[in-house]
């Protein structure tokens, strides 16, 4: 096989694989074909928008086709590709011979196939209920098909953009690192300065409103917390099973049972709260 | 020309021959992470055919230069090379000849175990047979469950069978066993042997000190980024001049009453019903210790008898760093 054809049933496979994982995810069918659909439907029957055009159909279709290129390209293509960050998926397909444009060519193209399945469905149930015709102009007919191409190209990037670059700040597709972990802990001595003990069990995750991560260390008698955030020189993630923390940017592991250098930083007598920071 | 003297790709299991040079090279490594020295000036070089363990406690540096091989991380300063190119310029070659698995396994939660190896072994002009590789790692049972379901044992095997769906020469394998079930260990540990066997070479990374002792041709024990011993393991157990006996059997034993045989200088249950005896004559103690196991009806479930395990080694290399 030459290296061309390999690259290209590559991405074919990958395509395949991205749509099968769209419609395994019930929230991602919802809101790429049913949601547009039912507004579509909705108004339509409903006929409380006034768009000083003669029908409302003529005036919600290419709305909702917008709207659907928006769910695509922005919403589904974003949340997925998050969460494949978020569970090393992107990392893990950077080490197999498909290259990353590649990969991107497969979300491309997954994302095309579903705008046309969408403008099928939109343009049929408008042409079929409502009444709506195409424009008769060959022009208006390419204006559309433009429009839908730059739209899906702008919406695409940017859902890329807040998967994984420099708009992820805005934490919008975050939620899947909102949770928090404890993790109970014996420590070899107490946790006086420069205390040195080992995390030993994870607790259940818990979601602490104001988004601090704690792990929880203990002796007999004595428990305190180590906010992660407080962790120094990356940031801290729990993994899937809550087993370890990895450092997101850097690589590092803190497994349970790893030794931690600890220093008591305050001791809230009335609520016997001892809690934890990092030593040097 | 990139598939080399073993362009035989349809016959992967082609053994490479010396010709091929050294499966990797890392010459005066060095990376730092602001001010922490992850790596420090490593060396060391792994041959075709082998299996290297890079061993050390977490924080190492072990993943970080596994990564850097895998042309993830750039160094700071140093010289890295894998089966003779360079892991940045050359990454396509080189994903195409090599296999990997992370720390993070790194499976789509939505695909089924079957869809993620067909999916990698779509990527390679000569794959694996995915169904082979399903059954090899023993995951043939749940080839059409969804990852999401996978024990964190089975992830870990399907990661091992991703790894190797592309008939690499060079596979890396960080922390292969973290998480599996004893039986799946040692089916992984089954694997690796046949992978050399075929003149696959293995690097793997490991902080288990009987994977690196049972499963490596030579061992390099790394800590604070420094390598601190480079030898078979062995070598490395040779330095012990103690011998120890060690014993698996029902945890509690009253360490005290084992100590107190004639033969035993020291007991330490080192984990719940593993006790490690030292002694300076094994015989006499394992005819001590095996009438005081009958006279208190104790069943053995293993017993072993060496001159220190890699354990003692890495102990005292290690030790001698540590700041108290």
């Amino acid at each position: 096989m030459s290296e061309g054809a390999l690259l290209r049933s590559a991405v074919l496979a990958q395509t395949r694989a991205e749509l099968l994982l769209t419609m395994r995810r019930g929230e991602n069918v919802l809101i790429t074909m049913v949601v547009p659909v039912l507004l579509l439907i909705f108004f339509a029957s409903l006929g409380i928008v006034r768009a000083g055009t003669a029908r409302p159909v003529d005036f919600l279709l290419p709305g909702m086709l917008s709207l659907a290129v928006i769910a695509t390209g922005m919403v589904s293509l974003g949340i997925a590709t998050a969460y494949e960050r978020y569970y090393g998926v992107l990392k893990r397909l950077g080490a197999s011979p498909l290259p990353r444009a590649g990969l991107i060519a497969a979300k491309a193209l997954s994302v095309l196939v579903l705008e046309v399945l969408q403008v099928a469905l939109l343009v049929v149930i408008a042409a079929a209920v409502y009444g709506w015709r195409p424009p008769h102009s060959a022009a208006g007919l390419a204006t559309a098909a433009l429009a839908l191409l730059l739209g899906t190209a702008a919406f695409a990037g940017l859902g890329l953009a807040m998967a994984t670059g420099p708009l992820d700040v805005l934490g919008l597709f975050g939620s899947a690192r909102a949770e928090a972990a404890t993790a109970t802990a014996a420590a070899q001595r107490a946790p006086g300065n420069g205390g040195y003990g080992p995390i030993k069990s994870a607790g259940p995750v818990l979601d602490l409103p104001d988004g601090f991560r704690y792990i929880r260390f203990g002796d007999e008698g004595f428990e305190g917390f180590l906010p992660v955030r407080r962790m120094r020189g990356d940031w801290w993630e729990l993994n899937e099973e809550g087993t370890m923390l990895l450092g997101e940017k850097r690589g590092g592991v803190l497994r349970l049972g790893d030794p931690i250098r600890i220093k008591v930083d305050r001791v809230d007598s009335p609520r016997g709260r001892v809690d934890l920071v990092p030593a040097a | 020309m990139a598939e080399g003297p073993r362009g035989a790709a349809a016959r992967p299991d082609v053994v490479p021959t010396a010709a091929d040079g050294p499966a990797a090279v890392v010459e005066n490594l060095s990376k730092s992470y602001g001010p922490t020295r992850a790596v420090d000036g490593l060396s060391f070089t792994v041959a075709p055919g082998e299996v290297f363990a890079l061993l050390g406690p977490n924080g190492a540096g072990k993943t970080t230069t596994l990564e850097i091989l895998e042309g993830y991380r750039t160094p700071d300063s140093g010289v890295v090379r894998v089966l003779g190119l360079d892991p940045r310029r050359a990454a396509r070659r080189l994903k195409m000849r090599t296999g990997v698995m992370l720390q993070q396994d790194g499976l789509h939660p939505g695909l089924t175990a079957r869809e993620i190896l067909r999916l990698y072994a779509s990527f390679f002009p000569h794959p694996a047979d995915p169904e082979e590789l399903l059954n090899r790692v023993g995951l043939r049972d749940a080839a059409t469950t969804r990852c999401r379901r996978l024990s964190g044992g089975q992830k870990r095997r399907l990661a091992l069978a991703v790894a190797l769906v592309g008939h690499p020469e060079l596979v890396f394998l960080d922390e292969p066993t973290t998480g599996m079930d004893p039986q799946a260990r040692l089916a992984t540990w089954e694997i690796v042997r046949e992978l050399r066997g075929a003149g696959t070479t293995v690097l793997l990374t490991t902080h288990l000190m009987d994977e690196a002792e049972r499963l490596a041709d030579r061992v390099a024990i790394i800590h604070h980024g420094r390598l601190v011993a480079l030898d078979t393991p062995r070598s490395l157990t040779r330095d012990e001049e103690a011998g120890f006996v060690r014993l698996v059997a029902p945890p509690g034993l009253d360490t005290a009453a084992l100590a107190a045989l004639p033969a035993a200088r020291s007991v330490r249950e080192t984990e719940p019903g593993v006790y490690v005896l030292e002694t300076g004559d094994a015989p006499a103690l394992l005819a001590e210790l095996t009438a005081w196991l009958r006279d208190r009806k104790i069943t053995l479930s293993e017993l072993r008898v060496g001159h220190g395990s890699l354990e003692e080694a890495f102990l005292r290399l290690i030790g001698r760093e540590e700041p108290a």
